[in-house]
């Protein structure tokens, strides 16, 4: 089979068709966005973006991302140090659940926050008393995030984990080096790349979250529309150049993460 | 440093690997534990280390009973068999980790890696990372990095086993030359006889979970305390029926007991080439094959089989023909006891006096 496979006509057409997919379902529709937000011009461009509702939406998003991230990065890297280092019944279940996010559709992720944390459930009615709102406000639309982009992390810094020989901690210990600098000199070191790539991965996935969000976050323009959200608002009141312009700055920022992302990993395998 | 060991036992569940091992190494020696893969040689290794915690038994470093210190506190150097370098860190981290742990002056830890790095021929190689290293300079940085904090005792799992053949006799005279140089106690694990044989001052047998003999190379050569022993070093055969063999026909009334003979004990020749013809038996050529260097020959005296070498400066044999072969000692052996025994009848019975 392999040696069919490896024919001048087979190998013509596995490439060309390749090609064609990247081009009609990636490339074609990136240009078609750059090229409808400019297509009015640069004023036009410049007065979407400028519009304090969008760049307000584009910088809520971005700081909400920033906090979802950081806090993945923190409990990612507990659960996939946990689920790597030690042995417990239930963890091959837990290990899988931990996809969960990705397979289920995010609108039930974000219905289950409505039902958990809204004002009648039990945790709601005790935050506010406390003073802290959490559905239709901030704390909601991080949790959102949160939810979607729980497994990058974990599942980034697994394999590394895995791949770190036992012998090298051990190595460290021989050395002098006590379970503390050994976790921060050796382990940490170790998983670092995987915590950032995975970071990066949650951040532009944060970014671009729609489902879950639309759901918990009020959509109060100006404080709780998201962008993702406010594409879709001018979508729905027919303004496509204003939508392509918000897309246009996520996008932007979706390359730069993705590029960053490629640079870290083509670090990890020529350091 | 001086190490004494007393009734090490360890046991995984209810596998014993360890059993009763006891042995004293003096300082400044470099000790070989051989024995079959799995049989507890690493356990052992890594008990001494600290790496592991034993299930009964003492180990003294020093008149210092360190069971309970952990292995940073221990003073030993380790070399793990995949090496365990770290990846992430450059030639010269790595060989620095052990310094900078104990928090010494930069210039102090620049001067010590430096003098490792010229001293394992690894000069020009500081800046590269693990993965840019050929087998033979990341044991090299191991041993550079087990031996920069100035450990007391240096234990050694495997080193060789992770490089090629060729390579490896070549880091072998290498390693033993180095550690002569640092002086230092050094004990390894090995599953080759040849490389404990030509390496260790002193060997210890280690099979089961039980330390089967200690001794230099050439002790444990010529007199093995047990069978397993005999059997492990060198070549051998095991002949169950001794006493078909001119010179030991005594042992026929000896029903359990069997004969170990090596190759080299083993003299053969056409009709008239061994001078002792009294003390010789006919034997049949079975097979023959070529070593390299020499012929491989195999005989068959009834159904007893035998092996010995012969040099490609004699005359070649022919398979089927027929050999005279004087066996000129046995290793004895049955349930309870075991000796060597040299065949009586190599005493010239008509000496001639000039």
């Amino acid at each position: 089979m392999n040696e069919i496979f490896r024919g001048k006509a087979w190998s013509f057409g596995f490439r060309s068709a390749i090609m064609i997919y990247f081009l009609c379902l990636i490339v074609l529709p990136i240009v078609g966005i750059y090229t409808q937000s400019f297509s009015l011009g640069w004023t036009p461009f410049w007065e979407s973006v400028s519009d304090p509702l969008a760049w307000k939406a584009v910088l809520l998003t971005l700081k909400l991302a920033l906090i979802a991230t950081v806090l993945n990065m923190l409990i990612g890297t507990m659960i996939g140090w946990v689920l790597i280092r030690y042995r417990f019944p239930g963890r091959s279940i837990l290990n899988s659940l931990v996809d969960l996010p990705f397979a289920l559709p995010t609108a039930v992720g974000g219905l289950l926050i409505l039902l958990l944390l809204g004002p009648n459930s039990l945790i709601g009615m005790l935050a506010g008393k406390i003073g802290i709102e959490i559905v239709f406000h901030e704390p909601a639309i991080v949790i959102a995030m949160l939810f979607v982009t729980f497994p990058f992390v974990i599942r980034a810094i697994q394999p590394l984990l895995e791949e770190l020989d036992r012998s090298e901690e051990e190595a460290a210990y021989t050395l002098g080096a006590s379970k503390a600098k050994t976790f921060f000199s050796v382990i940490f070191p170790t998983m670092l790349p995987g915590i950032l790539s995975g970071a990066m991965l949650a951040f532009s996935r944060g970014l671009a979250e729609f489902g879950a969000v639309v759901l918990v976050a009020g959509n109060i323009p100006g404080k709780t529309l998201v962008a993702s959200v406010f594409i879709f608002g001018e979508i729905e009141s027919n303004n496509p150049q204003g939508a392509a312009a918000v897309s246009v700055m996520l996008l932007t920022l979706s390359f730069l993460i993705l590029w960053l992302v490629n640079q870290l990993q083509a670090r990890r395998s020529t350091p | 440093m001086h190490i004494e060991v007393r009734g090490l036992n360890k046991s995984f569940g209810d596998f014993n690997a360890v059993k009763d091992v006891s042995f004293d190494i003096e300082k400044g020696k470099l000790i070989g534990l051989l024995g079959p893969s799995g049989g507890g040689k690493t356990s052992i290794l890594r008990m001494l280390a600290g790496l592991e915690t034993p299930t009964s038994g003492d180990i003294v470093f020093h008149g210092q009973r360190v069971n309970d210190l952990p292995p940073q506190e221990r003073g030993i150097g380790f070399v793990f068999q995949n090496y365990a370098l770290f990846k992430h860190m450059t030639v010269y981290d790595n060989v620095a980790f052990g310094l900078k742990v104990k928090k010494l002056s930069k210039e102090k830890i620049r001067e010590r890696v430096m003098y490792l790095i010229e001293l394992t021929g690894l000069k020009g190689f500081e800046h590269r990372y693990p993965h840019q290293l050929s087998g033979g300079q990341r044991q090299r940085v191991a041993f550079a990095r087990a031996l920069a904090p100035e450990p007391q005792l240096l234990l050694l799992d495997e080193p060789f086993a992770a490089i090629d053949a060729k390579i490896r006799t070549e880091l072998r005279t290498w390693l033993k030359e180095m550690i002569e140089r640092v002086g230092i106690t050094s004990i390894f694990v090995t599953h080759d006889q040849e490389e404990a044989i030509e390496v260790a001052d002193e060997i210890m047998i280690i099979s089961k979970g039980r330390l089967e003999q200690k001794g230099s190379p050439w002790d444990i050569y010529k007199n093995p305390e047990t069978p397993f022993v005999a059997s492990f070093i060198g070549e051998s055969t095991i002949v169950e029926d001794i006493s078909i063999l001119k010179g030991f026909e005594s042992l026929s009334d000896q029903p359990g007991t069997k004969a170990l003979i090596r190759p080299e004990y083993i003299e053969h020749g056409k009709p008239g080439e061994i001078k002792l013809a009294s003390a010789a038996t006919t034997a049949t050529v079975r097979q023959l094959h070529f070593r390299g260097s020499e012929w491989m020959v195999e005989l068959a005296i009834g159904d007893t089989k035998l092996i010995t070498y012969r040099s490609l400066e004699r005359e070649v044999l022919q398979v089927g023909g027929q050999v005279q072969v004087l066996v000129h000692r046995a290793y004895m052996f049955n349930d309870d006891d075991s000796w060597i025994m040299e065949n009586p009848l190599k005493v010239d019975p008509m000496p001639i006096h000039i």
